[in-house]
């Protein structure tokens, strides 16, 4: 799982590695493995469920973009964006939640594939507002 | 090239605006690729055949000058939220009356 292949989409070792570390060593998943370079399959132990996870790196990711990361990989219910730099917008927020569909940016793929609708994770900042959807 | 990346993109229905960003649009001397932030109005179900046919253009378009571009392709409402965070620093090249 920890080769370092090729794919046409752009997204670099570093970045998959880096999904591979924390899918790894996620404390409610088993089973990680890793197909076309950048497309993990895992089962969640609490919930039981199965979960395919694009590793992508979207400076800002839209609804297009979802579009064609689902046209290309039909099966994904996770789409992982990359690093706080990167980002997605609220439409495609929207759009995947309305799908059951997770989309993560940086750390908060962690504490989401612990709940049971993870496409409906949230996370409050200091003010109780939500930080999700907001860009980079 | 912006005489190109703006002809290949007028070629195009459905972009409402065409920006440019990133380290060519600064002037710098390297940059590994080209940053176009591109606007597409088009309906919900034309958004995927649309982003594939612009980003085919662009690919070709790529292949031609023998440089790589890097889309981020939005609707009219994503734009307006912002969602870049040098927004600021985008460089407008194209935009249609109507749009």
């Amino acid at each position: 799982m920890n080769d370092n292949g090729s794919n046409s989409w752009g997204i670099a070792f570093s970045r998959i590695s880096h999904l591979i570390s924390v899918l790894g060593s996620h404390r409610n998943l088993t089973g990680v493995r890793r197909h076309d370079d950048f497309i993990f399959e895992a089962d969640r132990t609490r919930q039981g469920d199965h979960l395919t996870i694009a590793c992508m790196d979207e400076y800002s990711a839209g609804v297009e973009f979802v579009m064609k990361v689902l046209d290309a990989f039909p099966s994904v219910n996770v789409i992982y964006v990359g690093g706080n730099w990167n980002g997605y917008t609220e439409e495609a927020l929207e759009f995947c939640k309305y799908r059951h569909i997770g989309i993560f940016r940086g750390a908060e793929i962690i504490p989401a594939l612990f709940t049971d609708d993870f496409w409906n994770y949230d996370k409050l900042d200091a003010d109780g507002n939500s930080t999700r959807g907001r860009g980079p | 090239m912006r005489t190109e990346i703006l002809r290949e993109a007028e070629g195009l229905e459905g972009i409402a605006a065409l920006y440019g960003m990133g380290s060519y649009f600064r002037g710098e001397a390297s940059y590994r690729d080209i940053d176009l932030v591109i606007v597409v109005d088009c309906a919900r179900a034309d958004l995927l055949a649309k982003g594939h046919e612009i980003r085919r253009s662009f690919v070709n378009l790529g292949e031609r000058l023998g440089v790589a571009f890097d889309l981020t392709i939005l609707t009219p409402r994503e734009f307006a939220e912002k969602p870049l965070r040098d927004m600021d620093a985008l460089e407008l090249l194209l935009t249609r009356p109507g749009n």
